[in-house]
């Protein structure tokens, strides 16, 4: 009996098998791919944050305790890669006497290190021009100092007499925050500034300096080791961040108070474990509503057979058949679908994960396996369970529907749920809430699930709320839905209303699939989009344009400058900027001078930039303004500033060296310029600078480009290498290079695998459901056939049905998808930096989406119209 | 069996002429017709007689020019646009419920006639039809709503919405007790009464193929004129 059943399925109903076991199978692949997608990217995102970590050890030792003891117990406590000795001494400040004058620095700090320390932490120190080896000074020291290469200068040590050394290079220190941490401070404590003033020697010369001040005054010399140690971690930032601290007091354990671990490592996973909720959510996010879509589809696929299921079973209980059998048949018949989709769904996120270059997730794979199991047994035999208790053959023939009003339809919780959606999403967006919270010197991150109830609840409400509408047009056939189907139906739009309204539920829920299946697509697609968007904004951000030039020596023949660089194939504008050090009272801020008029031809000036949101006004609010001056918030707080105020800044003047006094005025408040530092900046007109410090001298140049970034990088690196401290960056590199942030997680193998399966719901709902619901009702066009419609009448009753779904359907899939990520962005807004002024739309992609959904209904029309030409007879056979 | 000699005087709506028509698989071959060969003129009411299985419904389906057949040819000599055959010229009553279930009842007598482009009288004649075969009462009920031999009076009265001149029916009493098929019948005839429109019926029913003018016997595709 079972054998021929299946059979009698396999025969029959082949196309409804083969449509759930398609069902089954996206929700399995695209599980299985997801849940891929998200355990790889953690992984990934836990490799590069930890990858660039310049020391994960600085390890202080108390005084008096012995270096060796503790690299003994260090190479005890875990696997060392590197371990440099480094010293740390505070001197009073540095002297240089040069063009008649003598310049003294404030305090500042002497460094001792290795002769293998470059090698094995490369990312303290950076060489501007030079040697790497040496007395080595601090670029900001440099410029304090007007000391360069080959000059002498004083460390005056405290307590003790200056001692006098040449400098052999100019160095930049840019982990200097972590480099000069406060090794041992509660992790609430206020974050210390690194020095001004720093000079690196060889280990042996400040030994021979500093142990006499180590004696004298113990309080100002200290010893660190700085160590790499193995970065086998586990993949979770969570689970390192564990392993890491684990070891790091294990050590300070085992030397029993003789040494505190600075743990930047530690620190580091720390951070991340919040970029990795970030990207869970983030993936999350846009990954659910896909899988719930795709076993609703599936659901749905099954639901179109029902009726037929119906019959048959009803049919099988008239003739003596047991509940339990035709359970049994309902089970066999669901055994099918389960087998056949969890295969084929294996077998398609294979081969997706691999496309992707990723590797398949065992446990999600599992997971999406027994999800895939779950869905195909759940439709088929639950449904058949409540079919064998109630249904008559009367009944089950029937294909008018007996809607009773469900439960949230009386208790409209549409609506309601629409309101919910509209005061979370209020309030969350307007109270300055983080999805993500990483509560200070808590060292756990969590995530505010709450600010999911806003889209959930637009997601669904908007769903039940068409539902009712569209049923609701449709059931009561009115003039005007007549009228909109003459235009597809003709003569037969009366039939056609007629039709519709007594099948309004099952339309209607057709017409939420598309609806949904569109959601999907353009949501997923605007999102996606605005953040890769968003993404190469932040790189531009960082590196401040396509190309950017950068030197240590500012270039005084401006001219000369902007030609050479200008010169350079496929560059389309270059813009040169002045960056200077500035005192605001006693403050010292990068300063940058711009001509506003010319800098956004050469990069990206973003709305975000300025506190006013306008980067237009802004820039021709400076280039208006000559003495205009724009700073940061936390400058302008400070200072009580107002826009028109006066300020005035101590400059340094090339011809001195000296700082003077030039006035400004306050035009308002910057937040982020390119490459310009993530705190306090300043912003004013070029030509101004030039005048009152009597120097045009430019040291950056921005430059667009037309064809690769990082060929014509190359190119000015070529150019340009004769000139010292030269460095030549490109947005391509800055954008693989950002690694603390979570734009680096990058959603383009997210965005083509959900936007590959975004395609397929679309022209699965616009195309094969309606193409099995017309298989299902291939009696009903028979009949039609009979009477005597033409090929057009039956094209013009099925493309009306067709029509509704698509354009219905799309059209209210087209307004919750905006209106989805427009909450997506919103909610997600701690993902961009800086956020985004608008969506950015993919519009080839909404045209090519369409385009299939449109094909997919002619096809479904097309198939259905030739099915029937060929088997009219054969259906009213079956009548 | 050998050729029908037509009546010249009489107008012929469709005729078959050595008609084959053979439902061939993999693994079977049936010629349900065989070589059949009929005429069925303006006012003709013909009953088609033949156990299960011996080709009734085919036979009506190629004069109905839902088929075509595998040998032979069929023919409509007073409409050569086959194309607008039904439902201007020809309509069909089916042995199982043939009712277009989303539709009302008014709605399915209508829908022939909205087929033919006829939207401003349609409603009229669908409401005239109905009460010429006693259902006008149940014009706004659902197929599902009515009884076995109301929805195929309804049927019927669809097959006369447009006023053709040849009605096919395949067993129209077939899932009706004999009672209710006779009556069934007596609406049929007397709705025909002023009609010249053409009836063949298809049945088993000695007794309903008694109360038509002629009968044509199939046997295992074999047609015989009576």
């Amino acid at each position: 009996m079972l054998q021929l059943w299946l059979a009698g399925l396999v025969r029959r109903v082949q196309w409804r098998i083969l449509g759930t076991i398609f069902g089954v199978a996206i929700t399995v692949a695209l599980l299985t791919s997801l849940g891929s997608y998200i355990s790889s990217s953690t992984h990934s995102l836990t490799r590069r944050a930890i990858a660039h970590v310049p020391v994960d050890w600085q390890i202080e030792l108390a005084p008096g305790t012995n270096p060796s003891e503790v690299r003994k117990a260090l190479l005890r406590t875990t696997d060392v890669l590197a371990v440099q000795l480094v010293g740390y001494a505070g001197i009073a400040g540095l002297s240089t006497a040069a063009h008649g004058t003598t310049q003294t620095t404030a305090s500042g700090k002497a460094l001792g290190i290795g002769s293998h320390y470059f090698a094995d932490f490369p990312s303290e120190l950076r060489v501007l021009t030079g040697s790497s080896q040496g007395v080595l000074l601090m670029q900001q020291t440099a410029a304090n100092l007007h000391a360069t290469v080959g000059d002498r200068i004083s460390l005056l040590r405290v307590g003790l007499a200056p001692v006098v050394v040449h400098v052999d290079g100019i160095v930049d220190l840019p982990q200097a925050d972590s480099l000069f941490q406060a090794v041992g401070l509660p992790s609430n404590a206020a974050p210390q500034a690194p020095p001004d003033n720093v000079v690196v020697l060889p280990e042996t010369l400040w030994h021979r300096f500093f142990d006499r001040q180590a004696s004298l005054r113990p309080d100002s010399v200290r010893i660190q080791l700085h160590v790499r140690i193995s970065h086998a971690l586990p993949s979770s930032p969570t689970a390192a961040y564990t392993a890491v601290t684990d070891r790091a007091k294990n050590l300070e354990a085992r030397v029993t108070g003789g040494a505190t671990v600075g743990n930047n490592l530690g620190a580091q996973l720390l951070s991340t474990q919040a970029d990795a909720l970030y990207a869970s959510v983030l993936l999350w996010f846009l990954g659910i509503p896909g899988a719930t879509l795709a076993a609703i589809l599936t659901i749905t696929i099954a639901a179109v057979g029902r009726r037929r299921q119906a019959l048959e079973q009803a049919l099988l209980r008239v003739r003596g058949a047991r509940s339990a059998q035709i359970l049994q048949l309902a089970v066999a018949e669901a055994a099918v679908v389960a087998i056949g989709g969890v295969a084929l769904g294996a077998i398609a996120g294979w081969v997706i994960v691999g496309a992707l270059g990723i590797s398949l997730a065992p446990v999600w794979t599992g997971i999406a396996l027994f999800v895939g199991a779950l869905l195909a047994l759940g439709t088929m035999i639950v449904p058949a369970w409540l079919q064998s208790r109630e249904t008559t053959v009367v009944a089950a023939r029937s294909t008018v529907e007996r809607h009773e009003r469900s439960l949230w339809e009386r208790v409209y919780l549409d609506a309601i749920l629409l309101i919910v959606a509209a005061v979370v999403f209020w309030q969350t967006a307007n109270t300055g809430y983080q999805v993500v919270v990483a509560p200070e010197g808590v060292p756990q991150t969590s995530v505010q699930y709450a600010v999911f109830l806003a889209p959930f609840c637009l997601w669904l409400g908007a769903a039940l709320i068409a539902l009712r509408l569209i049923r609701g047009s449709l059931s009561r056939a009115s003039n005007t839905v007549t009228s909109l189907l003459r235009v597809s139906a003709g003569n037969l739009a009366p039939l056609v209303a007629a039709s519709f309204a007594r099948q309004s539920h099952l339309l209607a829920k057709g017409v939420v699939l598309v609806m949904l299946a569109f959601s999907f697509a353009l949501s997923t697609a605007l999102f996606n989009t605005t953040y890769n968007a968003q993404s190469r904004v932040d790189a531009q951000l960082t590196n401040g344009a396509d190309v950017t030039v950068q030197t240590h020596v500012p270039f005084t023949s401006v001219a000369s400058f902007r030609s050479r660089l200008s010169g350079l194939p496929d560059v389309r504008a270059t813009a040169l900027m002045q960056h200077r050090l500035a005192y605001v009272g006693n403050d010292l801020q990068d300063f940058y001078g711009i001509d506003s008029r010319t800098l956004a031809q050469a990069t990206t000036i973003s709305n975000a930039f300025f506190a006013n949101g306008n980067a237009a006004a802004t820039l021709n609010s400076l280039a208006t303004n000559p003495d205009g001056v724009l700073v940061s918030q936390e400058t302008a707080t400070t200072y009580e500033l107002h826009p028109g105020d006066p300020i005035n800044l101590r400059l340094q003047w090339p011809s001195d060296h000296r700082y003077h006094v030039v006035p400004f005025r306050f035009l308002g408040v910057v937040r982020e310029f390119p490459t310009a530092p993530k705190d306090s900046f300043i912003i004013a007109n070029a030509d101004y600078v030039a005048r009152t410090t009597t120097s045009a001298a430019a040291s950056i140049a921005l430059l667009r480009v037309s064809g690769s970034p990082s060929a014509t990088a190359a190119q000015a690196r070529k150019l340009l290498e004769s000139v010292p401290g030269v460095q030549v960056t490109d947005i391509e590199t800055a954008t693989r290079e950002i690694s603390a942030s979570l734009t680096s997680v990058s959603l383009a193998g997210l965005t083509a695998l959900e936007l590959s399966f975004a395609v397929v719901f679309v022209v699965a709902t616009s195309g094969l459901i309606l193409g099995l619901s017309f298989a299902e009702r291939r009696r009903m066009y028979a009949i039609l056939c009979a009477l005597g419609a033409r090929d057009n009448q039956l094209r013009a009753f099925l493309w009306s049905e067709g029509a509704l779904l698509l354009i219905v359907g799309s059209a209210a899939g087209c307004a919750l998808g905006v209106a989805l990520a427009h909450i997506l962005v919103a909610v997600l807004t701690g993902v961009f930096d800086p956020p985004p002024e608008g969506l950015a739309v993919p519009w080839a992609y909404i045209a090519v989406l369409f385009a299939l959904a449109v094909a997919g209904t002619g096809v479904a029309v097309g198939n259905a119209v030739a099915v029937m030409k060929r088997s009219v007879t054969q259906t009213i056979r079956e009548l | 069996m050998g050729a029908l000699v037509p009546d010249v005087n009489q107008q012929i709506v469709a005729r078959a002429a050595n008609v084959k028509k053979v439902f061939q698989t993999a693994e079977t071959r049936t010629v349900a017709v065989d070589q059949a060969s009929c005429e069925v003129a303006i006012g003709d009411r013909i009953a088609l007689i033949g156990p299960s299985g011996s080709g009734k419904s085919t036979l009506l389906q190629l004069l109905g020019g839902l088929d075509d057949p595998t040998e032979g040819r069929v023919s409509w000599p007073l409409w050569p646009d086959r194309s607008d055959l039904r439902p201007r010229h020809i309509a069909f009553v089916f042995q199982m419920p043939s009712l277009l279930e989303p539709l009302s009842v008014l709605e399915n007598v209508e829908a022939p006639l909205l087929l033919l482009g006829q939207v401003k009288d349609a409603r009229a004649r669908a409401r005239t039809i109905l009460r010429e075969v006693g259902l006008e009462g149940i014009a706004d009920k659902l197929p599902e709503q009515i009884s076995g031999g109301q929805a195929q009076r309804v049927a019927f009265a669809r097959a006369l919405a447009a006023r053709p001149q040849l009605i096919l029916a395949d067993e129209p009493t077939g899932q009706l007790d004999h009672a209710t098929a006779l009556s069934f019948l007596d609406a049929v005839f007397a709705a025909l009464q002023s009609e010249s429109t053409a009836l063949v019926v298809a049945t088993h029913d000695e007794s309903i193929a008694g109360r038509l003018k002629r009968q044509w016997h199939i046997s295992h595709g074999v047609l015989q004129a009576l």
